[in-house]
């Protein structure tokens, strides 16, 4: 114990002390050389360790871009976002709706709509296994009951149960048939803004 | 730095790597948008055009001269094919009436007519309340088109009523010459700016 005081020592052996497990928590005592025995603690360590899972999108891969389809009333839509987790473990994915539908500016009397409805689909590709689930976009907004309604958190979202690390094929779907509702389509421009979210899911 | 000093320090730094790792939320984004044109369209079944034959019959009364009852009858005759209902995207469609007289192609001479003008009404319901009427006279070009004071209404119903009245000869004494005889009402709605 050259070089160190037994205050010194005993400081450095309780910080030890409050960081480690019980089984290593038993006092002990050691004394310089000379001003006692034992001269040495032997510690055991016990080192119990996890990865909890780096989660994220791979930056090539984050879900991104837009979609414009003019006249979708008549025509309705399908698109695709592909997207690339970049999750070393489980995950979820979740996803927040800005205006719950297709929007446009203005009030419209009764019998018309100013919001177009539409679907938002999740496909989750894994090492070993998928996910799928769909959910009308009016759900995706706060307190919808979309079981992916984001933002992701370890509990929420669609659940991948495998890792994916820039897997191929995962994509985020938006689609809607021709219009069909007995209100009216307000003519004009119409928008809404979807966010992803990925979580670690343990 | 000593033995006891490494191992404390060891000790922490193991402690931190077993922590599990933190949820992580990262986030993307994407856009959607779509447009919607400015339309009109029949209901049911969007089409785009609605409309019906009218056979008023009999024209001429006992003594030759128009019939006095043509009004009533063009409303019986024609019923529900003069109703429709009509839907626009935008907010103040406009409408467009035109009466076309009923005529012959029998001449005529003075003391006879082959031609019957009368005067086409078009009630159309609009948000949020009442009615606009579009009227034309036969002897009149085209009325509109002209701008609604607002939406057609949308609450499943008709919207639209085609009424004709103001029967007349060019001279009220006219004897109605024999024949064919044949008219027309054209309504037109679009979907305004």
């Amino acid at each position: 114990m050259t070089g160190v005081s037994k205050e010194k020592c005993f400081a450095l052996i309780a910080v030890a002390a409050l960081l480690l497990p019980a089984a290593v928590m038993a006092q002990a005592t050691a004394f310089a050389v000379g001003q006692g025995s034992p001269n040495q603690i032997a510690l055991q360590v016990q080192v119990q360790a996890s990865v909890g899972g780096r989660c994220g999108f791979a930056p090539s891969g984050v879900p991104s871009g837009g979609f414009d389809r003019p006249n979708f009333d008549v025509t309705g839509f399908t698109h695709d976002f592909p997207f690339l987790l970049e999750c070393t473990g489980p995950s979820r994915v979740a996803v927040v709706s800005s205006n719950g539908g297709l929007l446009t500016g203005g009030t419209v009397p009764s019998g018309y709509a100013a919001k177009a409805p539409y679907d938002v689909a999740l496909h989750l590709v894994g090492s070993n296994s998928s996910a799928d689930a769909t959910c009308a976009v009016a759900t995706l907004v706060s307190g919808g009951a979309c079981p992916f309604r984001g933002p992701a958190t370890t509990g929420q979202g669609l659940r991948l149960a495998a890792s994916s690390v820039g897997q191929p094929g995962t994509y985020l779907r938006v689609s809607a048939p021709a219009y069909s509702a007995p209100e009216i389509l307000s003519a004009g421009r119409y928008a809404d803004t979807l966010i992803v979210t990925v979580s670690v899911a343990p | 730095m000593d033995k006891f000093t490494k191992l404390a320090l060891a000790a922490l730094s193991m402690t931190l790597i077993t922590s599990p790792a933190e949820a992580q939320s990262v986030n993307g984004t994407v856009d959607i948008t779509g447009s919607v044109a400015p339309k009109c369209l029949v209901l049911p079944g969007a089409g785009n055009s609605f409309g019906t034959l009218v056979a008023l019959g009999e024209l001429a009364q006992a003594d030759g001269r128009l019939a006095t009852d043509l009004s009533s009858r063009f409303s019986s005759i024609g019923g529900t094919g003069l109703i429709a209902r009509v839907v626009c995207t935008s907010a103040n469609p406009t409408v467009a009436v035109d009466a076309l007289e009923i005529t012959s192609a029998t001449p005529s001479t003075t003391g006879y007519a082959n031609r019957v003008d009368f005067a086409a009404r078009v009630a159309l319901s609009v948000t949020p309340s009442g009615i606009d009427t579009i009227s034309n006279d036969s002897r009149n070009a085209a009325t509109g088109p002209t701008a609604l004071s607002g939406r057609l209404a949308n609450n499943g119903d008709s919207n639209i009523m085609i009424t004709a009245d103001t029967f007349a000869t060019p001279v009220a004494t006219d004897l109605l010459v024999a024949g064919s005889y044949t008219g027309r009402i054209d309504i037109v709605i679009a979907p305004g700016l």
